[in-house]
């Protein structure tokens, strides 16, 4: 409740043009934002896409009336933007596959191997999913938000959500067995 | 849901996805008790999903910096800083329209044309009405 006061605040303040109280709600809110992009469409467009995310907040600014958590609206408009993303990815002629973006993406690592090679695993797995399901985990497992917050952010009823977390659930297990089985 | 000995698969599915992240009171609690012991699938599947989001929270993000200063920077670029004022004064903008338009509407129904001396009121004026000022 506190941390959402403290948004509320930051919100008047960006609305009325302050500048840093934006920047704050983008730091607050980047790692979130980050996660849910990474988890729909891979590592090679979360730069770009995550920028648009927050280009978006801030025109939408004014629209954000409070009623729902700040966490579950800029969810939203992050998924609704991996949704686009996903959409122009397809219609492109040239389009890299996941496999493909995870092989460049390789180039450009600081971590050790053994988890980035469980992180590359886990996002073809992901990559495997339908856009339902990998939505589903992506907010669920990734992020780890609750059944009503997931719900809500996908204005699906909360069966729903259960449902689809279990079908997805039992696809990667399918896809996850060898690391399944080493754990 | 409560008080009951018998649920259906989904109703119970939902009870356990939902102990995964909330704090049950006693009457719900009891309710998982039961329902876990008519679906003894539904606790495979429960730890699963806890094995699967240990897994799947690896693919967290951290921030990056300067990514903030980068998107301010950005937006200040498309100089969209206006559009939060724009939205606020755009009611304001279509009455203001509106008024423009009906009074354009009202000095033609009057004298049957826009120019400018329709819209300054003067097209009737005579020369001896500017002498009757003196």
């Amino acid at each position: 409740m506190e941390a959402s006061l403290h948004d509320n605040l930051l919100i008047e303040r960006a609305r009325s043009g302050d500048q840093r109280a934006f920047r704050q709600l983008v730091e607050r809110y980047e790692p979130m934002v980050r996660s849910i992009i990474g988890g729909m469409l891979g590592p090679s467009e979360v730069e770009d896409v995550a920028q648009d995310v927050f280009i978006k907040f801030y025109r939408a600014l004014n629209k954000y009336a409070g009623n729902a958590k700040l966490s579950t609206y800029l969810g939203r408009i992050a998924i609704n933007t991996a949704l686009t993303a996903a959409d122009k990815r397809k219609k492109r002629p040239n389009a890299l596959s996941t496999d493909h973006q995870l092989m460049m993406h390789k180039a450009d690592r600081s971590q050790s191997p053994e988890r980035t090679e469980l992180q590359d695993a886990l996002q073809q797995a992901l990559g495997r999913l339908s856009e339902e399901y990998r939505t589903v985990v992506v907010l669920r497992l990734v992020q780890g938000y609750s059944v009503s917050e997931t719900a809500a952010l996908l204005q699906v009823p909360m069966g729903t959500v259960a449902s689809r977390l279990s079908r997805a659930q039992k696809e990667l297990q399918q896809y996850l067995k060898p690391i399944l089985n080493q754990g | 849901m409560m008080n009951r000995n018998k649920y259906s698969i989904e109703e119970a599915r939902l009870l356990v996805h939902r102990s995964l992240d909330e704090v049950f009171d006693q009457q719900e609690q009891q309710a998982l008790v039961v329902v876990l012991a008519q679906f003894p699938e539904l606790e495979v599947e429960r730890q699963q999903l806890e094995e699967m989001r240990q897994l799947f929270s690896q693919l967290q993000q951290p921030a990056k910096p300067g990514f903030a200063a980068q998107v301010a920077s950005s937006v200040l670029s498309d100089h969209s800083w206006y559009r939060p004022l724009i939205s606020s004064w755009s009611s304001v903008a279509a009455a203001a329209c509106v008024v423009l338009a009906l009074s354009l509407g009202f000095v033609y129904y009057n004298s049957g044309t826009l120019e400018t001396e329709a819209l300054l009121g003067l097209e009737d004026i005579q020369v001896d009405d500017v002498y009757a000022f003196e």
